[in-house]
């Protein structure tokens, strides 16, 4: 094939478009790579906190603030409903929150606890109880 | 090829070139955005919500999530909750008689149509013993046998008439002494709320669970085929824990089971199911009923039902009826499959097995 007529500003500019492309498209596929877990705390509909828990070094308890009163401890790794004075403690039972999508609730306290982050490939989308 | 031809053949090669890079470029960016799907997760109707949607444009996912919310909360302040002062149960528990919304009416109407098919297994007229027990409120306590033989005369479903006009406005009437309790439907009512709204959207597919019934909505743009994997909570595990995986396309599914509100009085456990023919929490011999099907009132009322009647010829028929299937879990971690989900369903937990119908023990 005769390239002769395509001229080194050509090559030039081809190249160029075509780093300018995976330029665009390397910081999505980067930025999933590392999976990053947010534990949200919401009161009342309201997000009142949110703590990336690869930030977290040492275990330590989160007052919510509401009533009746719930505690959460949050960890490197977890976050669970430590302390609450509500009828049936059902948020202390749900046990340590771990993966993105876990979900703990104190409905008279109408607090939540959820963690964010990408779900696992082989996740299920959601879970019937 | 003179020179002039030349250099018209190259711009043309680089044009059509950027333009491929370019689409190439969107492309991917749009296959990613329509991958990642916008979450939300929140309290409404007393219990844990979780919508999550796929769209290409992720504002347009976030705006049905807030519609999805507002859906689910007029529907239990306006509609369905017969604690909150003012809604269409709340008025029909007061008066008796009283014209409602037609998402109520509609509603009332397919939960009595399924409490003739089951012999009043089902029956939302248990509004007066549901609130004798109160159970997964902190006013709840277990009755005393005076004040269920005194609330059971007033369950009955066939006492409730339901009288739509010709103008468009639709009246229901009860018995003097009786009570209306849609908590056992609330949930399902909801997800084929937010189907009928998600509809008039471009939203591309998505879930919602209102307290662990499930609105299966639209294509799962992560999976080659476009189908959805729902997980059966393990009965006998934490909340987050599940035994099996339903495969599926667009549909409700909604799950009884008496690990979910209990009481525990005198070391005694008390489940939320309660049995309109007894007053007290139903004894069955499963654990655990999910049903799937195309409607969440549907789906509700059934688990309901089936979870009631137990694993028997009786649930079976009545799946039958509204071409419902479903997953039963007994005691002993032993599944029966309908033999219509039997292919959509991988039990991931290998404690519990699967049981062919014809090894029934009664």
């Amino acid at each position: 094939m005769n390239l002769k007529f395509l001229k080194k500003s050509d090559i030039i500019l081809i190249v160029l478009l075509l780093v300018t492309c995976v330029a665009l498209l390397l910081p999505k596929y980067l930025g999933n790579k590392d999976n990053k877990l947010t534990a949200v705390i919401m009161r009342d509909g309201v997000v009142i906190e949110s703590v990336d828990l690869s930030t977290v070094t040492e275990s330590y308890e989160y007052d919510l603030g509401c009533s009746p009163k719930a505690i959460i401890t949050i960890c490197p790794d977890c976050v669970y409903y430590s302390y609450a004075e509500c009828h049936d403690k059902l948020c202390m039972n749900t046990g340590k929150l771990k993966k993105a999508g876990d979900t703990a609730a104190c409905l008279p306290s109408k607090t939540l606890v959820v963690i964010e982050g990408e779900k696992d490939k082989d996740a299920p989308d959601a879970i019937t109880y | 090829m003179t020179g002039k031809n030349q250099k018209i053949l190259t711009v043309v090669i680089v044009i059509v070139l950027a333009i491929s890079a370019v689409l190439v470029t969107l492309a991917l960016k749009n296959k990613r955005a329509l991958e990642t799907p916008a979450t939300n997760n929140t309290i409404g109707m007393g219990t844990v919500v979780v919508e999550s949607f796929y769209n290409v444009d992720s504002e347009a996912s976030k705006a049905a999530i807030s519609e999805s919310t507002k859906i689910i909360n007029d529907l239990d302040n306006n509609r369905l909750s017969w604690r909150k002062e003012g809604s269409d149960i709340w008025n029909l528990n007061k008066e008796h008689s009283t014209y409602v919304d037609f998402t109520t009416f509609n509603c009332i109407s397919t939960c009595f149509d399924i409490s003739s098919k089951c012999d009043g297994a089902f029956d939302i007229t248990v509004g007066e013993l549901s609130g004798l027990w109160n159970i997964g409120t902190k006013e709840a306590r277990v009755p005393s046998d005076e004040e269920i033989d005194a609330a059971l005369p007033t369950i009955n479903f066939k006492r409730i008439s339901l009288l739509p006009d010709s103008k468009g406005s639709y009246l229901v009437e009860i018995g003097e002494d009786q009570k209306i309790d849609l908590g056992a439907v609330g949930k399902g009512l909801a997800c084929d709320k937010i189907r009928d709204y998600l509809e008039t959207t471009d939203i591309y597919g998505g879930t919602v669970s209102v307290g662990g019934s499930i609105l299966v909505y639209g294509k799962n743009p992560t999976a080659k085929d476009n189908s959805w994997n729902i997980a059966v909570r393990d009965p006998f595990g934490s909340e987050s824990d599940y035994m099996a995986v339903i495969n599926c396309k667009p549909c409700c599914i909604s799950t009884s089971g008496d690990y979910e509100k209990t009481l525990i009085e005198n070391g005694k456990v008390y489940h939320h199911i309660l049995d309109p023919k007894t007053g007290y929490p139903a004894k069955s011999n499963v654990t655990g009923v999910t049903i799937v099907c195309d409607s969440g009132v549907v789906s509700d009322a059934l688990s309901t039902a089936c979870f009631i009647l137990g694993y028997s010829d009786k649930s079976l028929e009545l799946l039958k009826e509204y071409n419902a299937e479903a997953i039963f879990i007994t005691k002993t971690k032993e599944v029966y499959i309908t033999d219509g989900l039997k292919d959509s369903v991988t039990i991931v937990n290998e404690d519990f097995h699967s049981v062919t119908p014809t090894e029934v023990a009664e």
